[in-house]
């Protein structure tokens, strides 16, 4: 089993001091919009680990993925990813209050720090993970 | 200039043309050290685990270029520790290698095999012969190499309207049998003058006067069993390639160009 660094355990659990670390969370609805898309979860997740990046980065790591599935993945389909990023997946995580996007340097970083928030993004990117393991099986 | 030197000139020129590979994966391995090219920048960046299988990005011009392309690095791979010749004898790549082929031209190797260089010869001998006609140029070095690609180039040029012209340096301490050199309809052997271009190893195609299907594969043989080399599509570096190498209609008389025909033609 690789070691996912700091797995949710029990979400749901009644622990009122970390169900308390909610301060800077994004309302419910816009938390559940930002992981309904595949490119986002991948950037959150991305962001969790590692809370400053750049856009380039992010659509480095975004085509790295589609590239496991292919031989190669060439410039214009890296082109289509990074814009995607820059006018709908990072903008719309902004409005969520969940990142920062600097546009001119291209610095993006994780705002939120709430450990609520933290736990859903690593769960719905593990619980991703499982189930492309299962439709390989 | 001689041939050998517009060979090398090629090397030089690709040389200068700057590239940076970024290796994204969960964990570091030998791959950084593996990946042994002269012009380009390569740094290992960590990904968070669970996430993609290991990939590469690769830029021209270092690291604010424009990105060439995104490959695993399980194909990167493949080439690098050195590919395996098909099992089934046929001359077919794999798509992993010829992706390899379209993404890394321009690309300075520092210690390519003979392995690696024919497989990588076998791709281009295919693109001209896809192309039918047109002028290839191919360095053997020896009439040993030539001898043991005979079969392949007696199907090149028989197959085809390519014009083929052969490069070798006989060896004056070995016998005749040594240096025999087998005639092929349709390739002129070229064996003066000799020494100069001895150690490269090249195929290179003018594109049938096209220039999107030009290439030169030039490697130079480090006398340790590998080679120094690059392939490149560069319109501008295969006409540096074929600067003093004969065009059709040359009588290949002066004394920089190469020697006469064995007259096989």
């Amino acid at each position: 089993m690789v070691d996912d660094g700091d797995p949710p355990k029990q979400l749901t659990a009644l622990d009122t001091e970390v169900w308390n670390d909610v301060d800077d969370a994004p309302s419910t609805d816009a938390l559940f919009r930002a992981l309904a898309n595949r490119h986002r979860r991948r950037v959150l997740w991305y962001l969790v680990d590692d809370s400053e990046t750049t856009i380039a980065e992010l659509a480095d790591a975004l085509v790295g993925w589609e590239a496991s599935d292919n031989v190669i993945v060439g410039p214009e389909a890296r082109r289509r990813v990074y814009v995607s990023l820059h006018h709908h997946h990072l903008p719309m995580l902004s409005q969520a209050d969940l990142l920062t996007y600097d546009a001119d340097s291209g610095a993006v970083r994780l705002t939120t720090s709430s450990k609520p928030v933290e736990d859903v993004i690593r769960f719905s990117h593990r619980y991703e993970h499982a189930l492309a393991r299962r439709d390989e099986r | 200039m001689t041939a050998a030197a517009s060979l090398r000139t090629v090397l030089d020129e690709a040389r200068r043309r700057r590239k940076s590979l970024v290796y994204y994966a969960s964990t570091a391995d030998e791959f950084v050290e593996q990946f042994d090219a002269r012009n380009v920048e390569v740094r290992f960046r960590e990904s968070p685990p669970l996430g993609p299988e290991p990939f590469a990005v690769i830029r021209d011009d270092g690291d604010d270029g424009e990105v060439r392309g995104v490959v695993p690095v399980a194909t990167l791979r493949a080439f690098v520790e050195g590919p395996r010749l098909p099992d089934d004898g046929t001359r077919r790549l794999t798509p992993e290698y010829r992706a390899v082929l379209e993404l890394l031209d321009d690309t300075v190797f520092a210690s390519l095999d003979r392995r690696q260089l024919l497989l990588t010869s076998r791709e281009f001998e295919d693109r001209a012969w896809r192309v039918g006609y047109g002028t290839l140029h191919v360095g053997f070095q020896t009439p040993a190499a030539f001898r043991a690609q005979a079969s392949t180039y007696r199907r090149l040029a028989g197959g085809s309207a390519l014009d083929v012209h052969v490069y070798l340096v006989a060896n004056d301490e070995t016998d005749d049998e040594a240096n025999e050199i087998p005639s092929i309809p349709g390739v002129t052997v070229h064996t003066e003058p000799a020494s100069e271009i001895r150690p490269y190893w090249f195929l290179v195609f003018d594109g049938g006067g096209t220039t999107d299907q030009q290439f030169a594969l030039v490697a130079e043989d480090r006398d340790d069993g590998t080679f120094y080399g690059a392939w490149t599509y560069d319109p501008s570096l295969v006409a540096t390639a074929l600067g003093r190498l004969p065009t059709p209609g040359d009588d290949f008389g002066s004394a920089d160009d190469f020697g006469s025909t064995d007259g096989t033609r």
